[in-house]
Parts: structure tokens; sequence; C-alpha cells
């Protein structure tokens, strides 16, 4: 983390509109001037894109996202705006080739119309009103670009589209005035419904219904929307309101459940768990969950994202679970699903809150969840990365040199899953003292602190090493100590199936690394500006999916290029996240350039 | 000297959603904060005033019992409590920001009985990794341990901790105690004194099984009451007038010279403590051949006491041009005679006067800093050796001298900071060296002391051990 985002950090409130372009300028800059000549962020840009890019990924935003880029986001909801932005970049960059096709699509129409004496009509002649949503909606697919759909979908901006932008005052009303009753959108949401999908509290329902059907013209329609929504799984209702031509809109797919497990077969009917779950299917769960026997347990790291999925699922189905508060949805989650496992306790409670605000798709469902989601998740996790702050500045401030360790910077980057996974590690390996303390608060917050001050010893242990000033035999075995000790923590935190950290190397790498990046793309003819916005991805986190492959990408190539007749030239191996380490600390940002 | 009266100043106390609790103003970042570890929380100490509040940041659920009241006084704690207190009413909403602040109250702040300690050990881990000369390792140790022995509920750990470091410095302690007791080099020099009777109270308390301890406590009896002659020479004058003598203003990374070496300057961030040598303008580097076979040759002085370390001979540098995220040049340094050396070749021909050379440790290493931010980093690394200079003339006792100092820092590096202030937005820094001249003069007599400044006769201002051995050296010749 760097200062900058620590500053950030401590700001309370950031403008959509400062968020939005923070996250556009982390998109590809070839990327970028697809939509925009010189990739900059205007207004068409939120309005006819990012708006829907981020509202079609993040349904937590959706409440507090306008169309117009008014309004102020917490510092929390701007990174997830700018996620939301940068991880779909790219879908973007597909979007971008179709609004290419759509502007050549443009001209062709104009060329057309002006050889029959007609000019383009004015409700197609916008670009980004028109082309972005359409460009971003189909996008989805990954297809390339097909120019007679392109002419097609143009034609048919020339027709108005009063569903677009989505729900708007006067559709609601036009629905409404259609069917005159309120029950009457129940009958239309019904044919659309599973019968399986009771709604769960049909008088608040209503009440919101009654709340859209007599809010004013200039009301808060996101915002009653949103509470609408709320109250209501809202993939059926989406489906629901698309089917009923209120909008054009795409339904977006339901996230999936995230899985970290490599070996499961296609078709595992846990990767699609039942919305709803039985008394049998439950008792069923509980020896068995998700195709594992109880006696074959795996390594709950395995599995948490599924076992999160299932057991809220299972308590959401509950009725008597509607009025808990959010200690007791986790309390009664861990006394229910995860009591046969023997592990009802205080850290698989931690575990699981960690596990909520992780996994979006589950919280959506369950107003408690969502409210623990809400209060308690966030407020543990600030504190820690309170801790993990206050690590590096003492490290940077007492110049203890190579504390900022790779995946303690990971975390820090990656704030979300990174803590998650490295406090289920923490938690899982340590055996938590129980201690009494009357108030349920502390206890959790002790818990989670302990946890991390676990892995943070081991930059304290280091400080006492510099302070021991210990001769340089003792120094070196105690180096390799606290080099074991790092590299233990950087497998505990990494798990075996990733790539193991390489603590720092000497400049030697730092050259291979600079050549691997700097020939492979003047190879490829980057250079200047283009350059820049590579290197500047390569360190960026949320471009991680990308940046990956692209390294090997590189690094195989020079590899094959210096491989001589007698056998290839010995190179260090320079794993990914060693290779991002070390262009990290290499690279030059542009401002306050050199004199 | 003696100790400054305990003068009494408002301190903020924060709360915020999270529970956390903040007192006092944070100083900022390396160099100007010497943190510290307590327990549930976190202390950091200004080395540039180290006898004023100190800001903390402390825990919601632990550590405010014991430590608190020593280190900042019985007002400030209960201030904290009520201020805990009024923010467990504040209704917190779930869409509120997790670090808002819920309640916010001032209390009067008094020292502690363990602020000194507190200070002084902050101070002197600080020095330990930023004075600009290296101080003996040994003494670092043994008035660490003995600070932390003074320290067991404040400090994590600060019991074994001190036992360790006790333990393993018996022998040195033992030697330099008897060598200064019997050549009588702690006369008139009670502050000192007072150290070592400490240093070897708490080593022969800690280290009871050692054979060593009878004979530490021995000493510890006649650090007590012995004094004799002060004959020691002065070996600080050298290294004094370097540190005094003045550098020009960053102008930049490189300075031409007639030989074809040109100048620059070694980021101590980036480098570990006494590696390179501290004076500005201690990379040369020139550049060889022309055209494709372009190289670099580069030279950085190294420290005057630098000792090979497993961790430090791992120095390398890198060459940038304005244009290009990455550097044209990376080569290793070897260390030679009196010096760190290598070679590269660069990526493309550049124009000498294009280029930026930084000398980094791949632990160590963070983004380059150039202009506004390089000029920043040189004013910093003035302002620690004007630092150093002050704490030696307050060593000496030197009021001419601490004058002299004020004249020169005031006209020098507190003018380089504001006018650096003026261009990058407000510094801590630029008041605090402010504040130092002003207090110096005060020290010296020549204008009234103001509560707001540092107090340079406060206890927390006194010399370290390893300080003062490089003034009257404790080791045995």
């Amino acid at each position: 983390m760097n200062r900058d985002d620590a500053a950030r950090r401590r700001d309370d409130t950031e403008s959509v509109v400062t968020a939005a372009t923070r996250a556009w300028n982390r998109v590809p800059r070839a990327t970028r001037c697809k939509f925009n000549p010189k990739g900059g962020y205007t207004k068409r840009i939120w309005e006819g894109l990012l708006y829907h890019v981020a509202r079609d990924t993040n349904l937590e935003l959706r409440p507090v996202l306008r169309h117009d880029s008014r309004g102020e986001l917490t510092a929390a909801q701007a990174e997830q705006l700018v996620a939301a932005i940068v991880g779909q970049s790219a879908r973007l960059d597909r979007a971008g080739d179709w609004v290419q096709g759509l502007k050549a699509a443009r001209g062709e129409v104009k060329r057309l119309r002006a050889a029959a004496g007609k000019s383009l009509p004015a409700a197609a002649s916008s670009l980004s009103h028109r082309i972005f949503p359409a460009a971003w909606a189909r996008s989805a697919e990954d297809r390339a670009v097909d120019a007679d759909e392109c002419l097609l979908l143009f034609q048919s901006f020339a027709h108005d589209d009063p569903d677009f932008p989505p729900p708007t005052h006067a559709a609601f009303k036009a629905l409404f005035a259609r069917q005159e009753e309120t029950e009457a959108l129940d009958d239309i949401l019904a044919a659309f419904t599973p019968a399986a999908e009771a709604t769960s509290d049909p008088a608040a329902v209503r009440d919101a219904e009654a709340l859209l059907l007599d809010a004013p013209l200039g009301a808060d329609w996101e915002r009653l929307w949103a509470r609408y929504t709320l109250l209501r799984p809202w993939e059926r209702h989406l489906t629901a309101v698309h089917a009923t031509g209120l909008s054009r809109h795409a339904v977006p797919a339901r996230p999936t459940v995230q899985d970290d497990r490599q070996d499961d077969s296609p078709g595992d009917a846990s990767q699609d768990p039942p919305l709803t779950i039985s008394a049998e299917e439950e008792q069923d769960c509980a020896g068995e969950v998700f195709g594992h026997s109880e006696s074959t347990v795996l390594p709950l790291d395995r599995s948490i994202w599924r076992r999160l999925d299932h057991s809220v699922r299972t308590l959401a189905s509950c009725p008597s679970a509607a009025g808990l508060t959010a200690r007791e949805v986790v309390h009664e989650e861990a006394r229910r699903a995860l009591a046969a496992l023997g592990l009802a306790n205080d850290e698989q409670r931690a575990v699981l809150c960690l596990g909520i605000v992780s996994f979006p798709a589950v919280g959506a469902e369950h107003s408690a969840v969502l409210l623990a989601k809400r209060t308690a998740v966030p407020r543990l996790l600030t504190d820690l990365a309170e801790l993990t702050e206050r690590k590096s500045f003492v490290a940077t401030t007492l110049r203890l040199g190579a504390a900022q360790h790779a995946p303690v910077r990971r975390a820090l980057e990656d704030p979300l899953p990174g803590c998650t996974r490295l406090l289920w590690r923490m938690l899982h390996s340590a055996e938590i003292r129980q201690e009494d303390l009357p108030n349920p608060d502390e206890r959790w917050i002790r818990l989670i602190r302990t946890a991390a001050n676990r892995y943070l010893q081991v930059l304290r242990g280091e400080l006492k090493l510099v302070l021991s000033g210990t001769k340089p035999a003792e120094a070196e075995q105690d180096a390799h100590l606290a080099g074991d000790r790092l590299e233990n923590l950087a497998d505990d935190l990494t798990g075996p199936d990733s790539t193991a950290p390489v603590l720092y190397r000497g400049p030697h790498t730092h050259q291979i690394v600079v050549d691997v990046i700097v020939d492979g793309l003047e190879q490829r003819g980057t250079t200047g500006a283009e350059l820049v916005d590579w290197v500047h991805r390569f360190i960026d986190p949320l471009h991680h999916d990308w940046a990956e492959p692209a390294w090997g990408e590189l690094y195989a190539e020079y590899q094959h290029k210096h491989q001589g007749d007698s056998g290839p030239v010995a190179f260090p191996p320079v794993p990914f996240e060693s290779a991002r380490d070390i262009v990290r600390s290499l690279y030059r940002p542009e401002a306050g350039g050199l004199r | 000297m003696t100790d400054a009266m305990p003068i009494t100043r408002s301190l903020p106390v924060l709360v915020d959603t999270v529970g956390r609790a903040q007192l006092g103003h944070h100083p900022g970042p390396a160099p100007r904060s010497a943190p510290l570890y307590v327990c549930g929380g976190l202390l950091i100490v200004d080395p540039f005033a180290p006898d004023l509040a100190p800001y903390a940041e402390v825990d919601a659920t632990e550590g405010e019992g014991a430590w608190l009241p020593l280190a900042y006084g019985e007002d400030v704690a209960r201030t904290l409590r009520a201020t805990r207190r009024s923010a467990a009413k504040v209704p917190v909403s779930a869409d509120d920001p997790a670090g808002r602040v819920l309640a916010r109250d001032s209390a009067p702040w008094r020292p502690g009985l363990h602020h000194t300690p507190l200070a002084r050990l902050a101070v002197l881990m600080w020095l330990a990794r930023w004075a600009p000369f290296p101080l003996s390792p040994a003494l670092l140790d043994i008035e660490a341990g003995t600070l932390l022995a003074a320290l067991p509920d404040v400090v994590e750990d600060a019991e074994d901790t001190a036992r360790d470091l006790l333990v393993r410095r018996a022998p040195d302690l033992a030697a330099i105690a008897t060598s200064v007791l019997d050549r009588g080099v702690l006369a008139g020099e009670h502050w000192v004194a007072a150290l070592l009777r400490d240093a070897l109270t708490a080593t022969a308390h800690l280290a009871e099984d050692l054979p060593l301890a009878p004979r530490l406590r021995d000493l510890a009896d006649r650090a007590c009451l012995e004094a004799g002659e002060d004959n020691a020479a002065d070996t600080m004058d050298s290294e004094l007038r370097r540190l005094i003598e003045r550098v020009p203003a960053y102008e930049g990374t490189t300075l031409r010279r007639a030989d074809g070496w040109r100048t620059a300057d070694v980021d101590w961030a980036q480098v570990p403590p006494n590696a390179v040598a501290s004076h500005e303008g201690a990379i040369r580097w020139r550049l060889q051949g022309s055209g494709e076979d372009t190289g670099i040759e580069v030279g950085v002085d190294a420290a005057d006491q630098y000792v090979a370390d497993p961790v430090g001979d791992r120095l390398a540098f890198r060459v940038y041009t304005p244009t290009r995220p990455l550097p044209v040049a990376i080569g290793a340094l070897e260390h030679g005679a009196a010096s760190w050396r290598g070679t590269a070749r660069l990526r493309e021909p550049v124009h000498p006067d294009r280029l930026h050379v930084d000398v980094y440790h791949p632990a160590w290493a963070s983004p380059v800093r150039s202009g506004v931010a390089a000029a920043l980093a040189a004013a910093e690394r003035q302002a620690v050796r004007d630092l150093m200079v002050l704490r030696t003339h307050l060593a000496r006792d030197d009021r001419r001298q601490l004058v002299r100092w004020a004249e020169i820092v005031g006209a020098d590096t507190a003018a380089r900071l504001t006018r650096i202030e003026e261009e990058h937005g407000l510094d801590p820094l630029t008041a605090r060296v402010d504040g130092l001249v002003r207090a110096a003069l005060a020290a010296a007599g020549n204008e009234p002391p103001d509560p707001a400044n540092p107090q340079l006769a406060s206890s927390e201002w006194r010399p370290t051990l390893a300080e003062w051995s490089r003034l009257r050296p404790l080791f045995p010749a």
C-alpha cells in the first residue's frame, strides 16, 4: 500500500467522479483509446459505460451510484468501484472493439442516408449515449465483432428506446398505471418466478412497492429501487422486470461461487448449490459437506468458500433466522453447519465473518448477513489494515530493509482476499487463547488481532535482530533463521499451489527483469507512452490476471532468445511475484520528472 | 545540566469507529519519527523534540491499563477513558467509514514517570539507524537493554529482550566499566556514571547466573562512588567539522566536474545504515565509450568504519532517463578500498545531463525520488546531520557552539526547508527545525525559553552512552 493509498483511505469520502477517473486511468491505455481518442475520462464515459460496468458487476454499489455521477463514496466503496471497473479490463477491451465496429456502422448508416438525402436522426447521433452501453452489453460474450450485427444494431438506434436508461419514473408509472393495482405486479412477477421461491415477507415487499408508486417525480428512484430489490432476490426481480419489458438490459449473470479447488470435476453439485436445502439435505450436508465425508474432511482452507456458501444459504432458508442480529447469525451458523466438524469455535466464527464479506453473492440475499457485512466485518478489516500499515511504517522509519515482505505487501495491496486468506491460515494453524472477555465485540477483535500479530511478530523479530547488534557469524545465523521464518510464513500465506515468493535478489536479477520486459516489448514495437502504460499496469494488483501470463510469455521469449547452440543460458528463475516486486521498486513514477 | 520543569501542554485525544485512540500529533514519515512498539499500541517520539509529547496509537482492547498513565500522566489517561465513553454513545451507521472519529477531546499533558526512558529508548533506536556515523553497537545494546529493563510493563517482552541484550554484552560492559573506572574517565560526568551504574545493576540483576555477576555488582558500586581526572582526548573534532561543513543547496542530481566525473547524492532511505558515506555528493560517476557501447562507471564513498556485513554487501546502482519508466542500466557495486565501485552498459546512448544515478540496496529499494522530492530528501538528510551536531554540542554543554549552530542552521537548513515547503506543501519538519533553532538560542541564554519549543536542558536530550563514547572513548585503549 503506497502513501497515496494510505492517505486516501484515511479520508472519509471520495466523489464518484474522482474514484471513476482513478479507475479509468488504471484501465489499459490501448483499451481507453478505443472509447476516446485521447483515452481520457469524460462525463460520457461514466454515463455511457462505467456506470453500467459498476452496476452490473458490483451489486453493493448499486444503491450509491447515480447516472449523473453525482454523489460521494466512502473509501471502501470507492475502492470497490475501482476494483469493479479495473477488474473488467478484458471485457472493456472487447467492448472497445464493439465501439469501433459501431462507429464504423455509424459511418456506413450516415453514408447510406446521405445518399438517400436524409440526415442521421438525433437519437442515433450520440455515440456514448447509445453505443457505449450497447457495446458493453455485447461484450458479455467473448466473440469477434460482427460488422453486420453492428449495422443492424446501429440502425435500431434510430428508433427511440424508452427503456434506456434503466428504471425511470415514467417506466414505472407506465407499468403500474397499466395494471392499476399493486397486486398485479406480484402476478406479473409470479409468472416469471419459479414456484419454489416464495416471497419471504410479502408485507415488506408491498410496502416497498407502495413507496415506489407514491413517490413523486423528483424522488430518488435509484434508492427506492435499491430498497425494493433488497427485499426480494435480485435476480428474480431483474428477470421479471426484464421479461415484462420494463428494461431491455440483459440480466447480469449471478456471481458464481468462487472456488479455489482445482480438482473438482465439472458438474459437481457443489458448484451450483441449491438455493433452498431441505431438512434431509441439511442432515446429509452435516455429515458429508459437499461430497466429502466427515472422516476425510479436507483442510478447511480448500473449501472455505463453498462451506460459507452452503452454510449461509442454509441459514437464510430458515424462517426463524429473519430477526437475528449479525452476530447471532454467525453463532447460529457455527452451531448448525460447522458443529459437526468440531470447529464451532471463535476462530471459525471469525473466519466465517470474514468470508461473508468476501462473498457478495451470499450476503446480498439475507438482510442479517448484509448487516454483518456492513458493520462488524469492515470494522475488523480496518483494524487489521491499520495494524499492517503500522508495521510497515515502523519498518520504513527504522530503515529495516526487507521487512516489507512480499506476502505482506500482497495482503496490503489486495486487502480483502489477502486478509481473509491470511487470517484464515493464521487462525487455522494457531491455538487461540480462550480468554474470558465480558464483551463479545472485544473477544472478536482480540481474536483477529491475535492472528494478525502472529505474522507481524516476524517483523518484530527482525527489529530485535537489528538492535541486538549481533556479531557477523551470529547475525548470519539469525538472518537464516529469520529467513526461514519468512519463507515458512510465505508458504503459510500463499499455500502450496501458488508460486513461492522469492526474497529480494541482487542487481543481476533486476537487470534480467528489466531486459525481459524492455526487450520483449520493444520487439513488439511498444515504446513511449505505451511502455509506461504497460509497466504501470504490470505493477497494478488489479491487473494481476493479465500481468501474470504476460510475464510468463515475455520470460519464455527471453529464455528462448538467449538459448545458444550449447543449450539454454542459465537464468535465475524469476516467478511473476518476484518480477512484479522488482519492477515496483525500479519503476519511476512520471510525476516530478528528473531535473 | 539540570532537568527542566515539566511543562503543561494540551494534547488532542481522538477515538474512532475501530476503537483506536490517537494521542498527540504525528511527527511524520522517516526520518521525522522514532517509533517504539508498546503493549497494545505504537508510540512515536519526535527525534527532533523528544521532550515534547509523543504521538501514540492505542488499540481498543489492550494496553491502556498499565503504561498510559506512566507515559502520558493521569490526566491524559482519564481523558481517554472519558473520550471512549463518549464514543460508545455515538450511534454508528453501517455507512460510516470505519476510521471515522467518533469523539475528540484534549487533555493537559505532563511527562509521565516513564516518559524519559521511553523517549530515550525510541531515540536510541532511531540513532542506531539514522546517525550519519556508526555508533558503538555494544554501547547501543547496553543502553537499550538498560532502558528496556526499566520498562517491563510498557514494552512488550521488555524483560526478555533486555536479558538477551545485556547477557550478550556483559563481558563488554565489564571491560568498559573496569577501564573507565580505573582511568577515571567519568570525572565530573555524573550523568554517564549514572547510566553505567544502571547498566551494571540491571545486568547483574538479569544475569544472576553468570560468573561475571559479582564483578558487575562491584563495578556498579564503584560507578556510584568513584570519580577521577578527565584526561581523555577529544576525538570528535574532525568528525564534527565534517558534519558542520555545509553543502550547497540541492540543485539537481548531478554537478559537472572538470575531470569528467559527475556527482550525485545517496538517498539514505534506500541503503542500509552505515554502508556508504553520509556526506552529500557521495556518488561519483562518468560515462565511458560512445554509441552503442556507452557504459557508466560509478563509485560511492564507503562509510569510514564500514564493516562487511552479510546483509549490506549487495549495494547496486540504477540509471534513469526522464522518458523511460525503468532504468537504462543496473549494476552491482563491489566494496573496495574506501569506496564501492561498479560499471554497467547503458541500454541506449543518452546525454549525461539527462541521466539520474541512484544507489540502492535491493532490500531497501523504493521508487526513486527526483525533482522536489529529491530536494526534500536532501534537506531531510541535512536536518539529521544538524540534529547530530546539536546533540554533540549539548553533550559538551558548549553554549558558544549552540549559538553558532543556531545561526548556521537558521540561515541554511531552515531556509531551505521553507523554500521547499512553499513549492511542495506543508512539512512539519520545517516548523521543527525552526523550533530547534530557537531552542538552541534559548539554551544558550540568548532568548527566553518558549514552552512550545523543545527544552534542550531536559533529560531526554542527554547523550546516549554511544554518543558520549565518541567524545570520550569508553573502551580500553
